[in-house]
């Protein structure tokens, strides 16, 4: 696997990634012009001697998806993890086989074809919800404090689309993007010792599917009935980066 | 036929090479935490590539042994025995049926491995038995009564080693962990990293496969936030205490706490050895020196 990278790599991408007839000519610049006219300009910092930060700059969540679609495609023998995030994507690589340069270098390379790849089509999910009294106990209070009524909060929430930005915090727990700044609370002021798996909450801009019990200080509006994580399926969590997300209210008797 | 264990100890995992991959799901890779004695172990149980084997950790498990299998243990000290006679360092043990491995709680260090010619009959989850003790996912946690199959014994030759390829560095009275430059280095006010390295902290008993966790020095921390980014393995976070936390095998995936340093991989055997009320203190090195050092312990833990 000593080859060089270039050719190593890119045949591969284009094979893998840009459908014969989609592929428009791009710009060998490393900020080659996006879809949404800003440019792809990075940063990288690093982390450790085996791994990098790629910085992406503020509101860059669908350049990250991008990009670690890239890296995907185009996989490259020594990087071991790529650990994307708001605005940052975490690459760790084995340093015995890889210099920092040579992952700068790859990323550049992938960069050059962000503008020109087909993601492929994120999945969609539908996700019931038994919303409020045991199951959402900060549902009225958060109502409450919104100045809406119960159901006000519960369209509200339903009527949104949102997007997984990343995981962390626990296995499988998905940050979900798309929550409205002008229906966020803060965290409670003391988290719960006990979530339940499966409570649907909101912090901040943000909405969240716990995957496990645990301790947690979101506000619980609900909880759903499916399994967010099942070491049974391909990638053990049921939804992945940039699925599109829309719940549903349901009740125990559905199920 | 293999293995039945009538004592599970304080915590004993199946640990393999850690499972990379997951990390965007928010799964972290588990794996050793001694990671030279996980090699060790291994190398003498006739593996040359390692396979699932036990974690043991504080206090050691008691094992029946119900077939023959050769094993190798290194780590921590646990005074083992087989059958009540003490067993040679550094060398291959054969084991016949009916025999009982015990020990005692750990002299020096915290972790030890017993690995297995040809591994622990277990099935890998993502390309590795790993145990990710935080979630439960992978592998598993070894209990009274839990039966562990065996590999058919090898007829490989046993095995020596000279030495172990780990001893504790010191600085004073306090163990040594040497760190690069983290990624926020340059956010924390410039005092920060001087405090960090001149301090003497003291390990306590709420560190596990999490997280080193000390009490010691509270530092000062960046004037702003962070978004929540990446996080690994040997990451030095500094949360709103500015108590300092060493991130281990099943870190959180993503973390909002700043990074002032990085435990260098070729340390990660003395950060996995260390010890509730041992003293630690860190020391900086240059990223080329981490490198070097790296190179040097992967060219000498190439045992096969």
């Amino acid at each position: 696997m000593t080859k060089n990278r270039n050719e190593q790599s890119k045949p591969n991408l284009e094979a893998a990634i840009v459908a014969p007839g989609k592929c428009t000519k791009q710009s060998q610049s490393p900020a080659a012009p996006l879809g949404d006219n800003k440019n792809m300009d990075v940063r990288f910092i690093s982390a450790n001697e085996g791994a990098l930060f790629v910085e992406t700059g503020p509101d860059s969540i669908q350049r990250i998806h991008r990009l670690v679609a890239l890296l995907d495609h185009s996989p490259l023998d020594g990087l071991q993890e790529i650990t994307p995030s708001y605005t940052s994507i975490l690459l760790e690589y084995d340093p015995n086989k890889r210099t920092q340069s040579e992952i700068e270098a790859h990323v550049r390379f992938c960069l050059e074809s962000i503008g020109s790849i087909d993601l492929a089509a994120p999945q969609q999910m539908e996700i019931p919800v038994f919303y409020g009294g045991e199951y959402g106990p900060d549902l009225g209070p958060s109502a409450e404090r919104l100045g809406l009524s119960v159901s006000q909060l519960v369209e509200a929430h339903c009527e949104l689309t949102y997007t997984v930005a990343f995981f962390g915090f626990l296995p499988g727990f998905a940050y979900l993007s798309g929550w409205p700044s002008k229906l966020s609370l803060p965290r409670l002021d003391s988290p719960r010792p006990k979530v339940p798996a499966g409570s649907v909450a909101i912090a901040a801009a943000q909405c969240g599917i716990y995957p496990t019990d645990s301790p947690g200080g979101w506000r619980i509006l609900g909880r759903t009935p499916l399994k967010v994580i099942d070491t049974s399926r391909p990638n053990f969590s049921l939804l992945s980066i940039g699925a599109q997300i829309r719940f549903y209210p349901s009740n125990p008797a559905a199920w | 036929m293999g293995i039945r264990v009538l004592e599970p100890g304080f915590l004993t995992t199946i640990q393999d090479k850690p499972r990379l991959g997951l990390a965007r799901y928010g799964l972290s890779e588990a794996g050793p935490m001694a990671p030279i004695s996980f090699l060790e172990a291994n190398y003498l149980a006739g593996n040359p590539q390692p396979l699932p084997c036990l974690e043991v950790t504080m206090k050691p498990p008691r094992l029946l042994f119900t077939s023959a299998t050769r094993v190798g243990i290194s780590g921590a000290d646990f005074g083992w025995r087989l059958d009540g006679r003490s067993i040679p360092d550094l060398q291959s043990i054969d084991i016949r049926p009916g025999s009982t491995l015990q020990g005692d709680y750990c002299r020096s260090g915290l972790r030890g491995y017993i690995a297995f010619e040809g591994g622990l009959q277990v099935p890998a989850w993502h390309g590795s038995a790993a145990t990710h003790v935080q979630s439960g996912l992978g592998g598993m946690r070894i209990h009274r009564n839990t039966e562990l199959a065996l590999a058919q014994p090898g007829t490989s030759p046993p095995r020596r080693l000279a030495e172990h390829a780990y001893s504790p560095l010191y600085n004073g009275s306090a163990k040594v962990l040497r760190v690069v430059d983290g990624p926020h280095a340059a956010l924390f006010p410039p005092e920060a990293m001087s405090l960090f390295t001149g301090a003497v902290y003291r390990v306590t008993d709420q560190s596990s496969r999490t997280a080193l966790r000390v009490e010691g020095l509270s530092l000062p921390s960046p004037a702003d936030p962070l978004v929540s980014a990446g996080a690994w393995h040997g990451a030095v976070q500094v949360p709103p205490s500015g108590i300092p936390q060493v991130l281990a095998a099943d870190h959180p995936a993503t973390g909002g706490y700043p990074i002032l340093a990085s435990v260098i991989r070729a340390d990660f055997e003395a950060l996995g050895q260390l010890r509730p009320r041992e003293e630690v203190r860190f020391g900086r090195v240059s990223r080329e020196t981490a490198l070097a050092l790296l190179q040097r312990l992967s060219h000498a833990m190439d045992l096969t």
